[in-house]
């Protein structure tokens, strides 16, 4: 109905309005509901029409029943009529008879009539009552008639029958007109019955119509309100298969279609939510990829499989000539194999197999590093697995790095060899200086002593002037050495306990007169039970004297004040303030650098060299303090110095920890077993690995943490170290990498223990062995015996015939054999057929496999790894060189090779020289004792 | 009264040394190289000798390693005498075998501490 085309717009809004509005009624019913609404609807018009129609059929049959008795009583009143006729008859018969059967015949006749009239009284009574009198009139004259007749007296007969006769045709007459009334009624009947059936009739159509309408209405309503929100359910799932997440899903009311829209816009936000996901993923996704395409690495993903999943076009701009195989698929192997093929890296001299198979194995040590050479490139390669296998690599072109860095090695070089050419210059100078020196003062001293004997008197003065004049150079030249000592990094430092009372009497006493000649007074501010600190006090004393001096040089008249404190932290803080011309903020920046008074003009006027107060910043600085200083013009200066108390880093000062808490036998005893250090933070940890150690009758030193393993290592020098890598503040790993970078600890075996076991990192960074926690006993015994033993002999490879007779005859000296090979690959075969030797002296310029080459192929292999490998030459090595060599000791060829030989052999075979013996050892070399 | 032996190459320097040596008592005899302080060191038989370091011929490191190594010789207390004050330098004397250690220009009181410290040991 809505959609006829004739109607406006409004008019559809409207029907569309008011059928949605029917929907949205109905849709609260269920579809069940609807149909049982819409089928008991109808099926109650069937039962209104059927009993309307059984209503009309009844009265019909009632009407047809009424005009069937009408009839019958037609047929009456034509018997009554019949019957009158024939008492009529008989009556007139009798009369001119006189017959007696006549007379029982009209008396039957009248029987007969009154049979029919009592019949037709029920229905017109008023009628039959007006022919029975009528007939009775009659058959009174009749009778009359007769006996008149009977008595002839026929006139009178004749007249009485005339008079009869009258009343006969008044019956008639009456018969007629009840006859014609009865007809007339039954006319009637039958015409009421047509009307009531035609009526009826059209009642049923008109009922029918409307029920049929009605029914049509409803079923098209309920259908209509099933069949439009299916059909754009239908709509919509097509959308939504078809993709179309933003079609319409129909509102949804509360019945089955509601559900299932309700069901389908949850199907549809969902497949919105991982068109979002996917979306988000996918954006991510491009992120990632262009994060990698942008970063100046190369990049490659490998998956589980070792296939090339994602890489980025730096990737291949390292291996142009890989262009047709770098892409997904392809595995590493292929790459591999290509790369070696093809001829694009430099192998060095390996050949491909072993080049590959070495390469192959670096892969599988997660989180190292490798370089390579790539035709003319240096590419650095890092491999990492990740989680859920996979590798990722990252190839650094370090090319113009390598090449930075070697001339950065170079220009150090070069400016370490001015440098020290320098410190020779100012050592040589100092001497040529010193010499001369030695005779004006010694010869002043002894004219003075002269002319005090000789009576001379009053050459003495002069004579001292002499004497202080060179005293003054001497001084001089002292700073300046010592400037330049301390320049060059040789300026040691003796730790020692330094009474601070005595130490500032001391200064007081020697700088007094100085003080004086200025005009000035002194105050020494102490607690009386200041005490002591382990510093150097040589230096200390230097420090306050030169800081005093300066003070003095610059007050007149005024008052300097020498003040010392313990502070916080085990810092001892000392303040000398003066009441001197003080110091504008530029001279203060100038102040502590060398040759640098606060202004050029006082050095004219207070002279000095301008070094002590740089002298005494280094010394500060070489004590672990600093020194500082506050000053405005003319309102005297402080100059504050703070150095640490060193006797806190001694781990006496821990009772449980360093030293055994065990009952120990004499100290020699002790210092001859093998001792190993155990690092690690956790108490309980700590105890159990010493419990079994000592079982196994290994001394062991605890420590807690880091900073003090490092501390107790290089003061006990011990054989092993079992190191926990989970510490806070130092972790193991750097703990390993301070000791690897010292020379005179890198050979000492360090096992990693360690709840997440990294091997191959642990091992690339130079430990002997990595274990898990927790360590089996067994295990760790048989591995420290594995690394400590030092039976066999002293292998030395080395191609020159002078310094093998020379280093030869040292190692017998010592009482140990040696077996000598003369190039690396003969090494090699030696390794292969000969249990580990104690030791390993290693040339590194040799003929056929020199020293390197040896030692990439010795690094790899896990059962060599604790024999300790020192290398001599005669190269100044460059610092790749030396990261070549990793954490090697390294002594060079000269004057004084026998003994570092003898020092590096008798601390690899655990026979460590005497303290003494390590500090000169140390000190030979370049390193600073501390 | 003691005998020392005084090794010095710079004749001022032997000279000054020696007459203040004088004076404090002491016998003195010199050298002025490193082999003919060795050989002094057997045919003088000194209670004590001064050794400087820089020395022609043989230097004084040597010097004293022979004077320790040599029979008659290896009791003689040596104190080591250098202008040198670079890192190392009283450890390479006394790796050498040198008693003692004194730099240049001399302290006299200083000197005579250590030599009256040694002679007194010995």
């Amino acid at each position: 109905m809505c959609s006829g085309s004739i109607w406006t717009q409004g008019q559809t809004v409207g029907c569309r309005a008011r059928g949605e509005v029917s929907r949205v009624m109905l849709s609260r019913l269920t579809i069940r509901a609807r149909l049982v609404v819409l089928s008991g609807a109808l099926l109650c018009m069937l039962i209104a029409t059927n009993l309307y129609l059984i209503r009309t059929l009844a009265k019909n049959s009632t009407a047809v029943a009424a005009e069937t008795e009408l009839s019958g009583i037609i047929e009456s009143a034509n018997g009554a009529r019949i019957a009158f006729g024939e008492m009529r008859y008989w009556l007139t018969d009798l009369a001119v008879s006189l017959l007696t059967p006549s007379e029982r015949s009209a008396a039957a006749a009248r029987s007969r009539m009154n049979g029919y009239l009592d019949q037709l009284a029920l229905r017109k009574p008023k009628l039959v009552a007006e022919i029975r009198s009528e007939r009775d009139e009659f058959e009174k004259s009749a009778n009359d008639a007769v006996e008149q007749y009977t008595n002839d007296k026929r006139v009178i007969g004749n007249s009485l029958l005339a008079q009869a006769r009258h009343h006969s045709v008044k019956v008639d007459e009456l018969l007629t007109s009840l006859i014609d009334e009865l007809r007339g009624d039954l006319a009637a009947e039958r015409d009421g019955i047509i009307n009531d059936v035609t009526a009826a009739t059209n009642r049923t159509l008109i009922a029918d119509f409307f029920i049929l309408a009605l029914g049509f209405a409803l079923t098209f309503v309920i259908l209509r309100s099933i069949a439009v929100p299916l059909h754009r359910l239908v709509g919509a799932i097509d959308g939504l298969s078809a993709g179309d997440l933003s079609v319409a899903i129909p509102s949804a009311g509360s019945d089955e279609i509601g559900a299932m829209a309700r069901t389908l816009a949850l199907f549809r936000d969902s497949l919105r939510e991982r068109d979002r996901f996917a979306a988000e993923a996918e954006a991510q996704r491009k992120t990632v990829a262009a994060a990698i395409a942008t970063i100046s690495e190369g990049f490659v993903l490998y998956d589980s499989d070792d296939r090339i999943v994602l890489f980025n076009d730096q990737f291949r701009a390292i291996y142009p000539g890989l262009a047709d195989i770098i892409q997904p698929g392809t595995t590493f192997g292929e790459v591999l194999e290509a790369v070696v093929s093809r001829s694009l890296v430099d192998l060095g001299s390996q050949s491909p197999q072993d080049w590959m198979a070495e390469r192959l194995a670096r892969r599988e040590h997660s989180g190292g590093f490798a370089e390579y050479r790539y035709g003319g490139r240096y590419v650095r390669i890092s491999e990492r697995r990740i989680q859920g296998g996979g590798t990722v690599a990252v190839y650094s072109d370090i090319t113009e790095l390598r090449r930075h860095n070697l001339e950065l090695e170079e220009a150090r070089e070069l400016s370490e060899v001015a440098n020290r050419t320098k410190s020779q210059f100012l050592a040589n100078m100092s001497h040529e200086l010193r010499t001369p020196l030695n005779a004006i003062i010694g010869y002043s001293e002894i004219l003075q002593e002269d002319a005090a004997e000789g009576g001379q008197d009053q050459l003495v003065p002069d004579l001292k002037k002499i004497e202080s004049a060179g005293r003054h150079l001497l001084g001089l030249i002292n700073d300046i050495l010592d400037l330049s000592k301390v320049e060059a990094g040789k300026m040691e430092v003796f730790l020692e306990e330094v009474d601070l009372a005595s130490l500032l009497e001391e200064v007081a006493t020697i700088i007094r007169p100085l003080v004086a000649k200025s005009g000035n007074a002194l105050e020494l501010v102490v607690a009386k039970d200041i005490g002591s600190m382990r510093t150097d006090r040589t230096k200390l004393k230097q420090c306050l004297l030169n800081v005093l001096s300066n003070a003095s040089k610059f007050t007149q008249n005024g008052k300097l004040t020498l003040a010392i404190e313990h502070t916080g932290r085990a810092m001892v803080r000392m303040m000398v303030s003066d009441t001197g011309i003080g110091m504008s903020t530029e001279q203060l920046a100038r102040l502590f650098q060398a040759f640098s008074q606060a202004d050029a003009s006082t050095t004219k006027k207070y002279g000095g060299t301008g070094l002590g107060l740089a002298i005494t910043r280094h010394f500060c600085q070489l004590l672990g303090g600093d020194i500082s200083v506050a000053s405005r013009v003319g309102e005297g200066s402080t100059f504050t110095i703070t150095i640490p108390d060193q006797t806190a880093a001694l781990p006496r000062s821990e009772p449980s920890i360093g030293l055994p808490a065990e009952p120990t036998t004499n100290p020699q005893e002790e210092s001859d077993r093998i001792t190993v250090l155990v690092v690690d933070d956790d108490a309980a940890s700590r105890d159990l690995l010493t419990t079994s150690l000592r079982r196994e009758g290994y001394h062991t030193v605890q420590a807690r943490g880091g900073d003090e393993a490092l501390e107790l290592a290089l003061k006990l020098r011990p054989d092993a170290i079992t190191l926990d890598v989970l510490m806070p503040k130092t972790d193991g790993w750097a703990v390993l990498g301070a000791l690897k970078a010292n020379p005179a600890l890198c050979d000492i075996p360090v096992i990693m223990v360690t709840v997440a076991p990294d091997r191959g990192i642990g091992l690339s960074l130079g430990a002997a062995e990595v274990m898990t926690k927790p360590v089996d006993r067994a295990e760790l015994t048989s591995l420290l015996r594995h690394l400590l033993s030092r039976d066999g002999p002293i292998l030395l490879v080395e191609d020159d015939l002078a310094t093998r007779d020379t280093v030869r005859s040292t190692i017998e000296k010592m009482g140990l054999t040696v077996a000598e090979v003369t190039n690396g690959r003969l090494a090699l075969s030696w390794l292969a057929e000969n249990p580990a030797p104690a030791l390993i002296l290693l040339d590194l310029m040799m003929p056929e496999m020199d020293g390197f080459e040896f030692l990439d192929t010795f690094n790899s292999r896990a059962d060599w790894r604790h024999v300790p490998v020192v290398v001599i030459t005669a190269k100044q090595l460059t610092e790749a060189e030396r990261g070549l060599l990793a954490v090697r000791t390294v002594i060079q060829k000269g004057d004084s090779i026998d003994r570092d030989i003898a020092a590096a052999i008798a601390k690899a075979v655990g026979r460590r020289p005497a303290p003494a013996d390590i500090e000169m050892s140390s000190s030979s070399d370049d390193g600073m004792v501390v | 009264m003691a005998k020392i032996l005084l090794v010095e190459d710079n004749e001022m320097n032997r000279d000054m040394l020696s007459r203040r040596l004088l004076r404090k008592g002491y016998e003195v005899v010199m050298a002025v190289d490193g082999e003919q302080a060795v050989a002094m060191a057997q045919s003088e038989k000194p209670d004590l000798i001064l050794m400087d370091m820089s020395l022609p011929v043989i230097d004084g490191w040597e010097a004293t390693r022979r004077v320790k190594e040599a029979q008659g010789s290896s009791h003689i207390p040596i104190i080591a005498l250098t202008a040198h004050a670079m890192a190392g330098d009283r450890e390479r004397a006394l790796d050498a075998g040198c008693d003692d250690y004194d730099t240049k220009p001399i302290e006299m009181p200083r000197l005579l501490e250590k030599i009256d410290a040694l002679l007194a040991r010995a």
